[in-house]
């Protein structure tokens, strides 16, 4: 990096509008001043237009400036209530300015606004002529020169006199240290360092928890070879099963076969079972119907004469109808007599009581005479019933059973003696065909079918639910191997990250140890050697310890003391120097009065020494730093360019260019 | 033994068999499909078959054989008299209906002459295979 020009405007000395170009040809850059001229101010510009705000050195707690202090005291009572700084540099090829203006706020109309409140700033910054963001311009210039090593490239006068001492001091030390580290990259490594060990915290917490996973893998492995054994004992038990259900079913059809063989045999012994069956049935039916018989005999003993008896009963039944007919015409026969005797006698007709002739009565009686005859005809025929042999009352008992009954009941029976007599000839048919001892083989056959087919019906059964237990089995399996193989993948992801992490962190963290040590080792190797230089007295020698502080020692390593005013200026700009060119930063380094404290050796030496330190270096010098005759020839040939700082007035000071040492008259 | 009244009126019991008679009620009850003893079942006694050898005789108007003297013995376990051979409906009025008194000479001799015939026939009968209805009818 390199600055081309810094422009003030009404910054405190600088009243108006002043420029200081930096040429780009040689490193040093030498602004001559007497005090009060603005040597500081240019540091404090710079201060400011790098970070909004320039400590004032003199504070002892390190308090800024205000506005007020920083405006030009002409132009504030002038009422040109602004200052504003523009820096233009390069770097790595690209160029930048950035101008920050900090003037009166519009709302203000006070008339000494002296409080920083009144006033607001704005910040511009140009990168090869692109104007950044608000947001990206504060961002861009901390990237370039962070404001954490911003001591070590903006170096003012009381930097040089009391880092040795500031160093020594606990609590400076700790900042001065960690700028440091931050000047040398260290503390971007050990941000990086930080953010590795937090990643290596995270997996490591990841891997905490695949601990949990291996726990699980290991126990997912365990029931693995546990359902594996089952797995196992489940084909050897199928495996069984269908070699047993095998023989069974060769067995079955071995038996199946010797039935088909014997096949004629079941049916005739069915059929023979079954003709007996239906024996036994007519067997008992002819019992009953012969016990039927017997009591129908039993009841009826007289059931021979039946039939006679009903002839018997018959004619007996006859006679008595035909007595019965005789009396009847009897009766009649008496009745038409009497009729007959009583026209005659009356000479009258019964029927119509009309007198009748002798011709008439001649009539009537000889109709009389052949009644008569018939009354006696009758009379002769009829047999009084009771006296009829037998009686219908003394037979009727005996006519009461039929022949006709027993002989359809003995039919019967006949009927059922046919169909035994049938079908006993029917089993002794069958019986000729074979022996008793072939159907009781055709039934073991039958049992023992019925046995293996009932063993194979179960060893199915057996075999369905192993298969089905097998299945289960490693359907789990396949379930336990994805577990374990998430387990372990995850694990084996998860430690790998961790372990790779941790690796890393390890790694970088041992490279930072060895970059900061190393670092520190460089800033010490150059520091004591740049302080060799620069030292007059041979013999002493700095010790950069851990936390950069540093001790003077004597030829012999021991502790020399407390340094004096020009060592500890010496000490200062050896650890600047060691700092600036092994620093990350590549900025030009600015020091005001650097030699302020040297001796006319040491300030030579330095002079000699100084456009070393950095690539671009601008000393601010007061003429006791600087002797004409004997450092110009020095300088020369490093020079880029020299201004001379003239005071005008009480307040102002401007910008001449070249070495004017009548200006630096006080 | 006390010997009964009422027996073939000269105070022998089971009137109606003599010798021959015994053996052929014997063999009736021995061959007969009806007429021999079963168990479980109501059994023809020797009254109930005396009876219808009776009736047989009448039926087939059997020349009666002579007048059997009783064997007075217990044939086959059981004993009877005229009484017990005349149950209801009566023996001797079924011979009274059907026998004309000129066809008879007294009625219990007619009857236990009817007996022995029947039993004869009878045994005839069965012993040639003859059907219940065939011996009757």
């Amino acid at each position: 990096m390199r600055y081309k020009k810094l422009t003030l405007e009404n910054f405190r000395t600088f009243q108006g509008k002043h420029e200081f170009v930096f040429p780009d040809n040689k490193p040093l850059v030498v602004i001559h001043a007497i005090n009060g001229t603005g040597k500081s101010a240019m540091l404090h510009a710079m201060n400011y237009v790098l970070y909004g705000e320039a400590i004032n050195p003199k504070s002892l707690s390190g308090d800024k400036f205000s506005i007020k202090q920083l405006l030009s005291i002409p132009a504030y009572e002038n009422n040109n209530r602004f200052f504003s700084i523009t820096l233009e540099f390069e770097n790595e090829g690209k160029n930048y300015e950035i101008n920050r203006r900090t003037q009166l706020r519009g709302d203000v109309s006070i008339p000494n606004p002296e409080e920083d409140r009144y006033y607001e700033t704005l910040l511009y910054v140009k990168k090869d002529g692109e104007v950044l963001s608000a947001a990206m311009s504060q961002p861009e210039i901390e990237n370039l020169i962070n404001k954490a090593v911003s001591r070590f490239f903006l170096v003012n006068r009381e930097e040089i006199q009391e880092l040795d001492t500031a160093l020594l001091d606990e609590r400076e030390n700790e900042l001065i240290k960690s700028e440091i580290e931050k000047s040398l990259g260290v503390e971007v490594l050990e941000r990086g360092k930080n953010i590795l060990n937090n990643i290596a915290i995270e997996f490591n917490k990841e891997a905490v928890k695949d601990t949990d996973n291996s726990k699980k893998a290991e126990k997912s492995r365990e029931d693995y070879e546990g359902e594996v054994e089952r797995v196992e004992k489940a084909k050897i038990s199928i495996a069984e099963l269908k070699k047993k259900l095998n023989e069974t079913q060769e067995k079955l059809l071995s038996l199946e076969k010797e039935q088909n063989s014997m096949k004629s045999i079941e049916e005739e012994a069915a059929k023979k079972q079954l003709l007996s069956e239906q024996l036994n049935s007519f067997e008992k039916q002819k019992i009953e119907k012969t016990n039927s018989i017997r009591e129908y005999v039993m009841k009826n003993w007289f059931l021979p004469i039946s039939d006679i008896a009903i002839k018997e009963y018959e004619n007996a039944k006859r006679a008595q109808e035909d007595a019965h007919q005789i009396k009847s015409k009897l009766q009649n026969i008496s009745l038409e007599i009497k009729k007959l005797e009583s026209e005659i006698k009356t000479e009258k007709c019964k029927n119509c009581n009309q007198p009748i002739n002798k011709t008439q009565v001649e009539k009537i009686k000889k109709k009389l005479e052949m009644e008569f005859k018939s009354k006696q005809e009758l009379e002769a025929q009829y047999i009084e019933p009771t006296e009829v042999f037998p009686s219908v009352q003394v037979i009727s008992p005996y006519i009461q059973p039929s022949i006709d009954t027993l002989e359809a009941l003995e039919s019967q029976l006949a009927s059922l003696e046919l169909d035994i007599f049938t079908i006993k000839n029917s089993i002794s048919k069958i019986d000729k065909g074979f022996d008793d001892s072939l159907i009781a083989e055709v039934k073991n056959l039958r049992v023992k079918i019925k046995q293996q087919q009932e063993i194979e019906t179960l060893t199915k059964q057996d075999l369905e639910n192993k298969e089905h237990e097998l299945k289960m089995y490693s359907n789990r399996l396949k379930s336990l191997e994805k577990d374990i193989e998430k387990y372990t993948s995850d694990t084996k992801t998860s430690t790998k990250k961790s372990q790779f992490a941790k690796g890393i962190r390890d790694l970088f963290e041992n490279a930072f140890e060895k970059f900061r040590d190393s670092a520190r080792e460089d800033v010490a190797k150059l520091a004591k050697a740049v302080f060799e230089n620069l030292i007059n007295t041979q013999g002493f020698q700095i010790d950069l310890e851990n936390d950069y502080s540093i001790s003077l020692k004597d030829e012999n390593g021991r502790n020399a003391g407390t340094p004096s005013a020009g060592q500890s200026g010496v000490i200062a700009i050896s650890l600047i120097t060691a700092l600036a060119k092994n620093s990350v930063t590549n900025a030009p380094i600015i020091m005001d009065s650097p030699m302020a404290s040297l001796d006319d050796i040491h300030t030579k030496k330095v002079w000699e020494f100084i456009h070393q330190i950095a690539d671009q270096v601008i000393l601010f010098v007061f003429p006791g730093e600087y002797d004409e005759k004997e450092h110009r020839k020095i300088i020369q040939k490093n020079l880029s360019i020299e201004y001379t700082l003239e005071k005008v007035g009480v307040y102002n000071a401007k910008i001449i260019q070249g070495y004017k040492p009548q200006l630096l008259e006080g | 033994m006390a010997k009964r009244k009422d027996g073939d009126g000269k105070g022998r019991v089971n009137p109606g068999i003599d010798k021959e008679g015994k053996n052929n009620l014997e063999y009736i009850k021995n061959n007969s499909e009806f007429f021999q003893i079963r168990e479980n079942t109501q059994n023809f006694d020797d009254q109930d078959i005396i009876r219808i050898a009776v009736a047989v005789a009448i039926k087939h108007k059997l020349k009666l054989l002579p007048h059997p003297t009783a064997v007075g013995s217990n044939v086959g376990g059981s004993t009877w008299s005229r009484d017990g051979l005349n149950t209801d409906p009566s023996l001797t009025k079924m011979v009274e209906i059907l026998v004309p008194q000129e066809q008879r000479e007294e009625i219990w001799t007619y009857i236990e002459q009817a007996a022995a015939t029947g039993l004869k026939y009878m045994k005839d009968c069965v012993a040639k295979g003859k059907t219940l209805t065939e011996i009757i009818k």
